[in-house]
């Protein structure tokens, strides 16, 4: 009874942590809002039809998670490793985007398989999208967020979960209030561009009103 | 002269007769009456003259007793010393306007068609100096860059539906899709549909790409008032080009100032502030001008090699597996751009975070892999480093101004001794900096391609086809 309490007791702790970094990579690290990542593609998906924004935000969530554990096998197996070979005039800093990169090809190879679960029309479309998720600043930003950390196996996947959901959370938001800042009040230098920037660092500063604190680079 | 009577002076209810006078003229007196007005008689002299011949008179007793009878004495110290030696001295020349004699009125009406024909000469004269003026400076605008393969680069690229067609921030169908700066969308596709009959089926990845704009942005934007005729049909619409390559109708010259407004990667189709690409190390990292100018470095290397690199291995594979060819391009060249850095700013670099990692996948970078058409290396190195010039522009702006506003200093030099917004060196005020930034530069972008598409307008009124 004691040992299967422990292992209870472990189980129940890992959930929360797991659940504990997901929610701060949903609000309060969250990629758009915290940290200015992925915001080009974010612009562009918030004027399209709901369906469009998920064609692209399923193959992120895909392709963020399953690169999360390579991008932690990268940090703590292969740059051991490869920092003995490297001559002195290469750090091993200057090789980090391209092995995270190909971190992100290889999870964006498993989740093309993934993605052919879904419906046809579905399928096609996030299948479309997925080269175009895979190279965005949020997949690479969050897998050097979770190196620069040093964050275990369990929270590299949960933060890149959460990553991913923070992403089309913030997707949604900034869709909604653009769908409001339509007004013809609003002059007409400040339609498009402008304003939806203005828009997304009110919401930041909220994020920042939330948390109380400054994100770590 | 016979007086008429006064209708008003009839006594009521009195019959009475009336009798009309009718001036009894003959022929002689008319011919009495013009001999004497050639002569210079006044009108008083004609006047009695002719009622002497009505008395009974000889037409030329009439005129010697008008001409010894003078009604008005004539003023020889008034009259025109011009008139003396043709008159005898019983003339009688009124002092408020001169007599001319023939001649001299038809010298007169010469000399005035002769100053009109010199005026006319001189104002036909400016005009087409002014008109010469206006070619030259047309020519020199509008003529040096060929406008048919921007047209037909247009045409390649995917466009946006018939329903979101209205937006006019879209100058770009696809390749700058999030520009702000106005250009008319029917131009450019009527110049597309023009210089390319035949356009090149659409990849379904650009399409579900591209940047749909708002329908409500629409009715806010001043769109581009374009006279009717001005874009003739295709089929209907040989391409006449001058020799040199010059744009000849207004179509043509559109297309060029579209595909130059376009090709300003620096001002009016800035990556940054008017096509909203590399948001990430603008408003991440450029918090003051170090890491500002750190990032400029970075940015113009990698942005201009790792476009002429990719486009180099396109050429190799055939312009496919481009978003892998992009990305590791730019992947392997941030190596020697790291050491770069390293050597430059040493343990500043670390400043930057992952901030310039992430530049490998950064839109401003691999753009250009959402689009199929290849362009040679040479343009590649032209327009990679165009917009790397505007992300540096951008980068140095964005910096200094954080870094002024958040800390009173720019590079480290002390100006002002007060925080005067402390909120910018958050992201969050890099959002809003940014956003301002975009707003005042576009709105001066945007003037500016008004005033030229109006220019455009104007210089080619004259050749509506």
């Amino acid at each position: 009874m004691p040992t299967a309490s422990i292992e209870t007791q472990q189980i129940f702790n890992g959930i929360v942590q797991f659940i504990s970094y997901m929610v701060l990579a949903v609000f309060a690290e969250n990629v758009v809002l915290a940290r200015a990542l992925g915001v080009t593609r974010l612009i562009k998906l918030v004027p399209d039809h709901r369906a469009q924004v998920w064609d692209f935000g399923l193959p992120l969530l895909f392709v963020m998670v399953l690169s999360a554990p390579l991008g932690w096998a990268a940090h703590n197996r292969l740059f051991p490793w490869l920092r003995d070979y490297l001559p002195d005039w290469l750090p091993i800093s200057a090789l980090r985007p391209i092995v995270y990169l190909t971190c992100g090809v290889a999870a964006m190879a498993v989740a093309w398989l993934l993605l052919g679960v879904l419906p046809r029309k579905l399928r096609t479309g996030c299948r479309s999208q997925l080269s175009l998720a895979t190279c965005s600043t949020a997949i690479l930003g969050t897998l050097l967020i979770c190196s620069n950390q040093n964050y275990t196996i369990l929270q590299s996947i949960a933060f890149a979960l959460g990553s991913g959901i923070g992403y089309v959370f913030a997707v949604f938001v900034v869709r909604e209030g653009r769908r409001r800042l339509r007004s013809k009040a609003i002059s007409s230098i400040f339609q498009g561009l402008p304003s939806s920037m203005i828009y997304i660092g009110v919401l930041s500063l909220a994020i920042y009103a939330l948390v109380g604190h400054t994100v770590v680079l | 002269m016979p007086m008429q009577q006064n209708p008003n002076n009839r006594r009521r209810g009195e019959e009475r007769n009336e009798t009309l006078i009718i001036p009894h003229i003959t022929k002689e007196m008319v011919e009495t009456a013009r001999r004497m007005a050639e002569r210079g008689a006044s009108r008083a002299e004609i006047e009695q003259a002719i009622a002497a011949m009505q008395a009974g008179k000889t037409p030329t007793e009439a005129e010697s007793a008008a001409q010894k009878k003078p009604i008005v004495q004539p003023q020889a110290a008034a009259a025109p010393a011009r008139n003396t030696a043709a008159h005898s001295d019983t003339v009688i020349i009124p002092t408020s306007r001169p007599r001319y004699t023939s001649a001299e009125r038809r010298a007169m009406l010469e000399e005035v068609q002769r100053r009109q024909a010199e005026r006319e000469a001189e104002r036909q004269k400016l005009a087409r100096e002014e008109e010469s003026h206006f070619r030259t400076y047309r020519d020199r605008e509008y003529g040096t860059n060929p406008p048919p393969r921007a047209a037909k680069s247009l045409a390649d690229k995917p466009q946006p539906d018939a329903t979101k067609s209205r937006t006019i921030r879209t100058s770009k169908p696809a390749a700058d899709a999030t520009r702000t700066v106005q250009v008319p969308q029917s131009e450019l596709r009527a110049a597309a549909q023009k210089a390319a009959p035949a356009p090149q089926p659409v990849q379904p990845v650009q399409t579900t790409q591209q940047f749909i704009p708002e329908s409500a942005q629409a009715p806010q934007i001043v769109p581009q008032t374009q006279p009717k005729p001005a874009v003739p049909a295709p089929e209907a619409a040989p391409k006449r080009r001058g020799p040199v390559g010059m744009p000849r109708t207004y179509a043509e010259a559109e297309a060029v100032l579209n595909e130059r407004i376009r090709a300003d990667h620096i001002w009016l189709s800035n990556p940054v502030l008017v096509r909203g690409l590399g948001m990430a190390p603008v408003i991440g990292a450029a918090l003051d001008g170090q890491r500002a100018l750190m990032l400029c470095i970075a940015a113009l290397i990698l942005v201009t090699f790792t476009r002429v690199l990719a486009v180099a291995v396109c050429h190799l594979t055939k312009n496919r597996f481009r978003p892998v060819v992009y990305c590791y391009s730019a992947a392997l060249l941030y190596i020697p751009t790291y050491i770069l850095l390293y050597r430059l700013f040493g343990t500043d670099l670390s400043l930057l975070g992952i901030y310039l990692p992430i530049m490998v996948v950064e839109p401003a970078i691999v753009k250009r892999m959402e689009f199929a058409d290849l362009e040679p290396v040479k343009d590649a190195f032209r327009h990679g480093f165009n917009n790397a010039l505007g992300m540096c522009i951008v980068l140095l702006i964005v910096g200094c101004l954080r870094e002024l506003l958040a800390t009173g200093a720019v590079f480290g030099n002390v100006i002002l001794h007060n925080a005067l917004l402390p909120l910018a060196a958050l992201p969050a005020g890099g959002f809003v900096i940014v956003g301002i930034l975009a707003a005042v530069w576009c709105a001066a972008a945007n003037l500016y391609t008004d005033y030229k598409h109006e220019e455009v307008r104007r210089l080619y009124a004259d050749r509506k086809h």
